[in-house]
């Protein structure tokens, strides 16, 4: 049996499908087998980011309408062993598929999976109730912004009443020099008013942009990068793994701030 | 204690629509039975019957569901038509708090065949029992218990009740509360509250920490002020005699009294 997680934010354009690309996989890296759900109809795009577009042949609607198996849909990642995308049909709407038949589509990946990864559309209808109905774990992307927290805060209560068992955060676009400006609404702000545990931070970065334009998860990267690192830090924490968080204010640091710190200051 | 006062308008508003539970489901415990009642059809709302469900999967989650397991439901459907989908969806609702749906209470004809199709039993309503039912219920409702939530009410949920609601969390920017009687936060109040709903000057909102995004108390409104003080105390806005004001929340009985010749609180 597999874990079924479902990415979700409320708010669009907060990077839900660029962490669902790298996030997936980087645990397909940590040698788990991995399936990454396209719940996003109409407007698929994690084949692009995983540059995978060229081999998409069926897509999951295919599969449901009985044109093909649902094996001949999945399409295999050559460069990561272990990661599986399920492609989303773009000519359809989000009304193309029903919560019922969503989680049919699951309850057959299942057994051959460790993980499925949905990446759910923005908005809180068809397509999100599809995305939701047979995950038993989320991950909420929310940017520091007030209009991207407010829609994660209404999306963890309607998780919430639909019996989510774990709900857990993923602050995005982070950028520590902002933060400690006090231009930007910091972590410890976005976490006091959801109340749900956090799993992660990842830092704002360019290469970001051109890894998804390139169609090459930034985990792929030789190079290291904080996002890189912080991505492949949630993967581990997913997995029960215990690591400390990233200090993304080191770099931010001026001898004097630091030694403010040392002395027990602080930084602000 | 200082007196504080809320910036800017005190603007009337006309009083709100007729805000009660009936807009959304109501439960009451009679005995050992509870009695669940569905609010009218209301046309110009599209898809009114997700957003009940959705509104009674968190009222369900948030209320204290001490009862026995199997405790019997009996269904007020009044005058909405329910399928026989429907029905199974609230029977599923109900299963998950330990409630088995019993006797479907209905004046529609094809509810009643619905209901009976699917194995219930069916109390088919005539229109003068019905209309003696509804003065019953008009008085219970001045007569309605408090509601205690136990939780953060997020962005997007509206708490309608016809008495005091007691809330043990925040109330999260995006949520409203709108309660007949007094409204009391045991947390930070950011959302929107509206005591006194029906009119009653004497309600109060009270909350450990006062943040408003706006108060309301019968058909006063006040936004909270542009620069919050930043203090730990809980504080109680009412109505006085120039408008909506706060004023901290310790031995405000004492030294306020409510006249009910001028309809405002009195500091004494």
């Amino acid at each position: 049996m597999s874990r079924v997680i479902v990415i979700t934010s409320g708010k669009g354009g907060v990077g839900k499908t660029t962490i669902t690309a790298n996030l997936g996989t980087a645990v397909a890296q940590l040698g788990k087998k991995v399936c990454l759900i396209d719940a996003d109809f109409g407007l698929r795009n994690l084949d692009l980011l995983l540059g995978l577009e060229q081999r998409v042949v069926y897509t999951i609607i295919d599969a449901l309408s009985g044109e093909c198996t649902l094996e001949k849909a999945i399409v295999k990642d050559k460069r990561t062993p272990g990661l599986h995308l399920l492609p989303a049909a773009q000519n359809r709407t989000k009304d193309a598929i029903t919560p019922e038949q969503m989680k049919e589509v699951i309850e057959q990946l299942s057994p051959n999976f460790d993980y499925i990864f949905v990446d759910c559309p923005a908005g809180i209808e068809m397509g999100f109730r599809n995305a939701i109905v047979a995950a038993q774990e989320a991950l909420i992307v929310t940017t520091p912004e007030v209009a991207a927290v407010r829609d994660a805060d209404r999306v963890v209560g309607l998780l919430e009443s639909e019996n989510m068992k774990s709900i857990r955060l993923i602050v995005n676009r982070l950028r520590p020099e902002m933060v400690q400006m006090d231009e930007m609404i910091s972590v410890e702000d976005i976490m006091d008013l959801l109340v749900i545990p956090l799993i992660g931070i990842v830092p704002d970065d360019k290469r970001i942009i051109t890894s998804s334009n390139r169609g090459e998860p930034l985990v792929l990267s030789e190079e290291e990068s904080l996002p890189g690192m912080a991505i492949k830090n949630i993967a581990q924490r997913l997995d029960g793994v215990e690591v400390p968080y990233l200090d993304l204010m080191a770099s931010q640091d001026t001898l004097f701030t630091r030694i403010r710190r040392f002395f027990g200051f602080s930084g602000k | 204690m200082t007196e504080l006062e809320i910036s800017g308008e005190k603007s009337e508003v006309k009083p709100l629509k007729i805000l009660s539970s009936k807009e959304q489901i109501n439960l009451t415990k009679k005995g050992k039975i509870v009695i669940i009642s569905l609010p009218p059809l209301n046309k110009t709302e599209p898809n009114q019957w997700q957003r009940i469900l959705d509104d009674f999967k968190t009222r369900l989650q948030k209320i204290d569901t001490s009862w026995q397991l199997g405790t019997k439901v009996h269904l007020q459907s009044n005058d909405r038509l329910l399928d026989t989908r429907q029905i199974s969806e609230l029977k599923t609702i109900f299963e998950q708090v330990g409630l088995t749906l019993d006797l479907i209470i209905t004046r529609r004809r094809q509810t009643a065949v619905a209901a009976s199709t699917a194995g219930y039993s069916v109390r088919q309503e005539t229109l003068t029992s019905t209309l003696i039912g509804e003065n019953e219920t008009e008085q219970n409702q001045d007569l309605a218990e408090p509601l205690y939530l136990k939780t953060t009410i997020r962005s997007g949920v509206e708490i309608y009740h016809p008495s005091t609601v007691v809330v043990f969390g925040d109330v999260n920017p995006g949520a409203t509360i709108i309660a007949k009687g007094d409204v009391f936060i045991w947390g930070t109040l950011r959302g929107i509250a509206h005591a006194g709903a029906m009119g009653n000057r004497a309600a109060l909102i009270m909350a450990l920490r006062l943040e408003p995004t706006q108060l309301r108390i019968a058909e006063l409104v006040a936004r909270a002020p542009d620069n919050p003080h930043d203090h730990n105390m809980a504080e109680v806005a009412y109505i006085s005699s120039e408008g909506i004001k706060i004023y901290s929340a310790f031995n405000f009985n004492r030294h306020h009294d409510f006249i009910s010749a001028k309809n405002y609180w009195l500091k004494l």
